[in-house]
């Protein structure tokens, strides 16, 4: 889905290119009146660096990179995990080399290498007799999934929180990023055998993907 | 689990960041949603993501943007040590190879120099100009104790703040034929091209001397530097006296390419000419898989790479005595034994100097001079403003005139800082990076 959100947007920088490149005046077949001669002549120097994002804020769409993504992650978990102890470090061994290489987004691949790595990141949050989960984001490993809803929505939040320096709930989109993580747990909690650590796992999940794939952030 | 999360996970984390990506320039509420925004897609492409945003830096790069200086909140971000320990390392690594992969990088003394000179250390400014030339080795400060890079544990990787840790000593040093350590005379001295403490440690120097005939090494500096390719610097207009001895002066090829440049093109008037700096590099250096990065002080016959690369047959390359059987030129006049280099000879008339915008002498004596004269190319500073262009803001649009105002703002022939940080700054401000 990444890739063809790439692909619409390269798309869209071919045909904008297209539009001011493709119109030459020396070739065109205009009447006699409009002749050439008689258009005022425009100056544009042609672009010789970067994929020719003609808007400001389109030019910035550039993806995070590898060792960019495990940071990232880090941050999220608010250091909370470690990408050389645990799951953390055994999955990021594996998948390392599949991970974006180059911040072009026409050209990165290995964004969906990111979802397993956030899931190894989220599993060390879950282990031990207390495990962080409960300890640093206040879900408990017991009870079910729809009776701990609320504190799975806000850890979540926090964790978007920190990737969106406060957007996530301070921002207008607060709400629909509620209404999104409620519809997860929601769904999560429909399945009878699932238990809130398989649910934060979602969450965390979900938040975590989103958070450090961020394209243009 | 994956199985059960992995199909409703994908679908929800796109919509949550195309969420995110919609609200952020529209929206104020609680927070400066734009301004804070802003200072999101500075902070994380500048540093990677490296910069939480809860590091009191990111709220002072708010406070800029909602000054209207945005370029103010990119030196915030480009000065910070997250940017040291992710671009300026990532840059560093890539300057290993002209590939430019840091994928496959490892730290070492070549990459420490690099990162000590786009951020500078507690006691030395950055200089982009000495690059090539600075006669010193950079080793990390761990827990007072000076230590290579190459010999950091991950955990003590993880802990390097590069911007401060770094150690300047002064020379470099590699070994000699007999497995000794030498200090490296200043003459041949290359900057980060001629650092490295070990084998495998995927330095320049390793790339660039390691079995073969250093023909790898100067064209490695030249492309790495300017960013143009080996055929963008080939002429014919070349004499066959400066085509290396082992070039096969008999081959078909030699003077007009038939399906292929000719020979001469690339090895008599571009990167391989002895006159282009194979001679700085060609018998002084080596890189052994046992002993690593080799100096030899004293050239002999069977250690000539400029003989070729087979040892068993540089003597008979020398005689040029039967070309038929051991292919060389006899008309070549052998790499110059005190390293001299001329690039005007062949340059000055093809235009070449003019497209590199070179600036400093354009003969002399020595890998060192040869760097330092490099340092001050025009060319130098615009490929670097294309590298940045590529990692922060891939997607932009930056004419000539914009890649030449960046330049000259760093360029310190044209009054510039010579920090890789105002490159980082200005692309990153730049109208179609915003």
């Amino acid at each position: 889905m990444l890739n063809n959100i790439y692909f619409k947007k390269t798309v869209g920088i071919i045909l904008l290119a297209g539009c001011s490149k493709g119109f030459n005046g020396s070739n065109s077949r205009l009447p006699s009146v409009m002749s050439p001669q008689k258009i005022p002549p425009v100056v544009q120097e042609p672009i010789v660096a970067g994929n020719g994002g003609l808007y400001s804020g389109f030019g910035a769409l550039s993806g995070p990179t590898a060792d960019g993504i495990v940071k990232r992650i880090q941050n999220g978990l608010e250091k909370n995990v470690n990408p050389m102890t645990g799951n953390f470090a055994t999955v990021l061994n594996q998948v390392r080399g599949n991970l974006p290489k180059t911040p072009d987004p026409t050209q990165a691949t290995g964004f969906d290498q990111v979802q397993l790595l956030v899931y190894a990141a989220c599993s060390d949050l879950t282990t031990g007799a207390t495990p962080l989960m409960q300890s640093k984001y206040s879900v408990p490993t017991t009870g079910t999934v729809a009776a701990n809803k609320a504190v799975l929505i806000a850890a979540g939040k926090k964790m978007l929180d920190q990737y969106t320096a406060g957007l996530a709930t301070q921002g207008n989109a607060a709400g629909q990023i509620n209404g999104a993580l409620g519809v997860l747990v929601d769904r999560i909690a429909s399945v009878a055998t699932n238990t809130t650590k398989m649910a934060f796992m979602g969450v965390c999940i979900a938040a975590n993907t989103a958070g450090s794939s961020m394209t243009g952030y | 689990m994956v199985k059960v999360f992995k199909k409703n996970f994908s679908t929800l984390s796109v919509f949550i960041s195309f969420l995110f990506i919609l609200n952020h320039t529209v929206n104020v509420f609680a927070l400066d949603t734009v301004a804070t925004a802003k200072a999101l897609r500075l902070a994380n492409t500048i540093t990677g993501g490296y910069m939480p945003a809860s590091d009191p830096l990111f709220a002072q790069m708010v406070t800029k943007i909602q000054a209207g200086d945005m370029m103010g909140a990119a030196d915030i971000a480009a000065g910070s040590n997250y940017f040291a320990s992710y671009l300026a390392r990532r840059l560093a690594l890539q300057m290993q190879t002209p590939a430019l992969d840091a994928s496959n990088g490892k730290d070492n003394d070549a990459t420490a120099f690099v990162i000590a000179h786009f951020v500078g250390t507690a006691n030395t400014k950055p200089s982009i100009s000495t690059l090539w030339s600075e006669n010193a080795t950079y080793t990390v400060n761990v827990g007072g104790k000076a230590t290579h890079a190459a010999a950091l544990t991950r955990a003590q990787l993880a802990a390097v703040d590069w911007k401060v840790d770094l150690i300047r000593v002064n020379g470099q040093t590699a070994k000699d034929v007999n497995n000794n350590v030498v200090t490296i005379p200043a003459k041949h001295v290359g900057g980060y091209t001629t650092l490295s403490d070990r084998i495998d440690d995927n330095s320049f120097a390793m790339y660039g001397a390691e079995a073969g005939t250093n023909l790898r090494m100067i064209a490695g500096i030249w492309q790495i530097s300017t960013g143009l390719g080996i055929l963008d610097f080939s002429s014919s207009a070349a004499p066959n006296t400066v085509t290396p001895r082992f070039i096969p002066r008999n081959d078909p090829n030699f003077l007009k390419g038939q399906g292929q440049p000719a020979c001469i093109a690339c090895h008599g008037g571009g990167l391989a000419s002895i006159q282009h700096g194979y001679s700085t590099v060609a018998d002084v250096f080596d890189f052994d898989a046992q002993k690593g990065f080799l100096y030899i002080a004293n050239p002999t016959q069977a250690t000539r790479k400029s003989l070729g690369s087979d040892p068993k047959i540089r003597a008979a390359v020398e005689a040029c005595s039967d070309p038929n059987k051991i292919p060389c030129n006899p008309e070549s006049t052998g790499v110059d034994p005190n390293q001299a280099w001329d690039l005007g000879a062949v340059w000055s008339s093809t235009g070449m100097l003019t497209k590199l915008g070179w600036t400093g002498a354009t003969s002399g004596v020595g890998l060192n001079e040869f760097g330092a004269a490099l340092g001050t190319a025009k060319i130098v500073y615009e490929n670097l403003t294309k590298r940045v262009i590529y990692e922060i803001c891939p997607m932009g649009a930056f004419t000539q005139s914009d890649i030449t105002k960046i330049a000259r703002a760093t360029n310190p022939k044209t009054g510039g800082t010579d920090d890789l940080r105002t490159i980082v700054a200005m692309v990153a401000s730049h109208l179609s990076c915003k």
